[in-house]
């Protein structure tokens, strides 16, 4: 039972964990907001890799970014998906595996839980998902 | 013994101690209850020992409410409804017999644990085995104790009966020295004694012609959910407004169980779950077929206000034609990576609040009896819609919050008229309430003004719950049954 909700966790790390690859090099250039809005383009090129095989994620981002056209930027989906906790995004590469999954996993479950939810095709979706999923989508 | 009431005489009067108005699943506990009792029943039934079409035709109705089908739901012969019912059995749960301050007129003058020993006994006369109907007692272990994550809901049993009432009681009745079972015998109309606190006689007419009488001690309507309504409010002569109408209850508050499907949901597999679908194989429990529906657990519908549900998880495959849900919704790659592999659509049954404006009342129109027709108006409002929303959003939110599933409302998509559909589940019509005010019927079922005057069925129930009513009418039939040996003997 426990490795379930951990394969929805693993997937959306896929999409985040450009931490890991990014390693040493998003330490030495990206220690603050302003150096992470500085590299966006890295950032994408490094999440198309970890996105080519969720084809489905890319699907569900489409149709979030048709429905929500203003969140068409990669910045923007990062600084909402983190929803603006500087001291997450300042400290990526410094987050365990762990920490990140706990992350992303309460903000999705806190998405339901305080009904931030995006209905695309009539499925219910947690706009963190949603957006996560917009990354992918944009990043390809 | 069976006796044909064509053959007796025009204007006699049947003299005897209890009489029972109707021989369906409540009528027929009654009077199995008091065989061998030191007292006479008579049960009169309208129809025969089989369907006739022209007895059915005394059901005929008007209809201005929601689409409904009074005349087909039931059935007017020995037996009743029972000749034809699904079999589905289940108590009503220790939160619907409450006063909540989210569901209108809800509340009910007893809780469950009065009722508790009345179940155990009609789920013996619906041969339904064990009282079992928790999960625990199905399974043997708890839930959802094994399945972390899923605390937000309650697994609810219902067990399938196959007893046909008629069937299975008929020899007893036709045997028992002190119980006379009146076949194609309609009761037209209801007399009282000149004070207006006690009934002298019930009218019997036969659609051969034949009429007579039948003087009781006791009497009890056990005519169903809108027929009780129907026979007090034809009863009119003395009261302009029918037999226990002072307060003008009678015939309102009817309910039925608003049915809908409302969505699908993708789940991650997980065989733990599995116990929980509802499947075209059945399940067991000492020889009776069961399956479980879910609801929402107390603590939420409290803390949400919703009113009581089943939701019942088919899966898709069985309630389809086979078409693969992933490629009928879209997303399915998306669905296939997270692991959303499994594909449910959702039925529900919804409790309806009790509404005044949801009522029978007297048509016009006449039957060949020369009864009324009841009129039928059954509401759901614009509220009661956005409280099944609900529940269908907090399921949803509860399911993504624990990282279970996803869920696709249909609700949205459907106009506001198609949904919900009704049951046929008829109750409410003579509800029970301690104050004569608010209810027809007290708490020993009692017509409140009228000392010998008993009803019968769920046309008592204050509040529907969301189980079939079934279980719950013969339950109260032998809480009756041991009201009325106590005043008969």
């Amino acid at each position: 039972m426990n490795e379930e909700p951990n394969l929805l966790r693993r997937q959306l790390l896929a999409m985040f964990l450009w931490v890991g690859p990014l390693g040493a090099a998003w330490r030495a250039r990206s220690a603050s907001t302003s150096d992470r809005s500085r590299y966006p383009e890295a950032i994408a090129k490094r999440l198309m890799g970890a996105f080519a095989s969720s084809p489905g994620a890319k699907e569900v981002g489409a149709e979030y970014l048709q429905a929500v056209p203003d969140e068409a930027s990669v910045g923007l989906l990062i600084s909402l998906i983190t929803a603006n906790n500087h001291k997450i995004e300042d400290s990526f590469s410094a987050i365990s595996q762990r920490g990140m999954e706990e992350f992303l996993y309460g903000r999705i479950g806190e998405d339901f839980a305080t009904h931030e939810i995006i209905v695309l095709r009539g499925w219910l979706f947690s706009r963190t998902e949603a957006r996560l999923c917009a990354l992918a989508h944009l990043i390809r | 013994m069976i006796v044909d009431a064509r053959t007796i005489p025009t204007d006699s009067v049947i003299e005897t101690d209890l009489c029972i108005i109707g021989a369906g699943a409540a009528g027929i506990t009654i009077a199995s209850e008091c065989i061998d009792q030191p007292f006479q029943i008579v049960l009169a039934e309208s129809g025969g020992l089989e369907y006739e079409e022209q007895t059915q035709a005394l059901y005929a109705a008007e209809n201005v409410g929601l689409e409904y089908h009074p005349q087909w739901a039931r059935l007017r012969y020995f037996g009743g409804s029972t000749n034809h019912w699904g079999g589905a059995c289940r108590p009503l749960d220790p939160i619907d017999f409450e006063e909540r301050d989210w569901v209108p007129n809800s509340g009910w003058p007893f809780g469950y644990e009065e009722l508790r020993p009345y179940y155990a006994r009609a789920n013996e006369t619906c041969r339904l085995g064990p009282f079992a109907y928790s999960f625990e007692a199905l399974e043997g272990r708890k839930f959802p104790s094994y399945l972390p994550g899923l605390e937000f809901l309650a697994a609810k049993g219902f067990r399938f009966s196959s007893t046909v009432f008629a069937t299975e009681y008929l020899k007893d009745l036709e045997r028992a020295d002190n119980v006379k079972a009146l076949l194609y015998a309609n009761a037209v109309d209801i007399d009282t004694d000149d004070q207006q606190s006690s009934i002298t006689k019930i009218r019997i007419a036969c659609l051969s012609r034949t009429a007579f009488d039948i003087a009781a001690r006791v009497f009890i309507l056990a005519t169903g959910g809108i027929e009780n309504a129907r026979l007090l409010l034809v009863s009119s002569n003395r009261y302009g407004r029918g037999l226990g109408n002072q307060h003008d209850l009678v015939g309102r508050y009817f309910m039925d169980h608003a049915c809908f499907n409302s969505g699908v949901l993708a789940l991650r597999h997980n065989p733990a779950l599995e116990n929980l679908y509802s499947t075209v194989k059945p399940r067991y429990h000492e020889g009776v077929p069961f399956e479980y529906a879910m609801s929402l657990c107390d603590a939420i519908q409290r803390s949400h206000g919703l009113f009581n549900h089943g939701v019942w998880l088919i899966p898709w495959d069985s309630a389809n034609t086979g078409e693969d849900g992933r490629n009928v919704f879209g997303f399915a790659p998306y669905f296939e990576e997270q692991g959303f592999v499994e594909f449910f659509r959702l039925t529900n049954y919804h409790e309806i609040t009790p509404n005044p404006e949801s009522r029978v009342s007297l048509s016009t129109k006449r039957d060949a009896l020369g009864v009324n027709q009841i009129k039928l108006r059954w509401l759901v409002d614009a509220a009661e819609k956005e409280n099944s929303r609900k529940i269908q959003r907090t399921i949803a939110k509860e399911m993504g919050r624990a990282g279970i599933g996803r869920f696709r409302s249909e609700l949205d998509d459907k106009g506001g008229d198609v949904w919900p559909g009704s049951c046929s589940h008829h109750m409410g019509t003579t509800r029970m309430h301690r104050d004569p005010k608010k209810g027809v019927v007290d708490a020993d079922c009692r017509v409140h003004g009228l000392s010998n005057l008993f009803v019968a069925g769920s046309s008592v129930f204050p509040t529907s719950g969301f189980a079939n009513p079934t279980l719950t009418l013969v339950a109260l039939a032998h809480r009756l049954s041991d009201h009325v040996k106590r005043l008969l003997t």
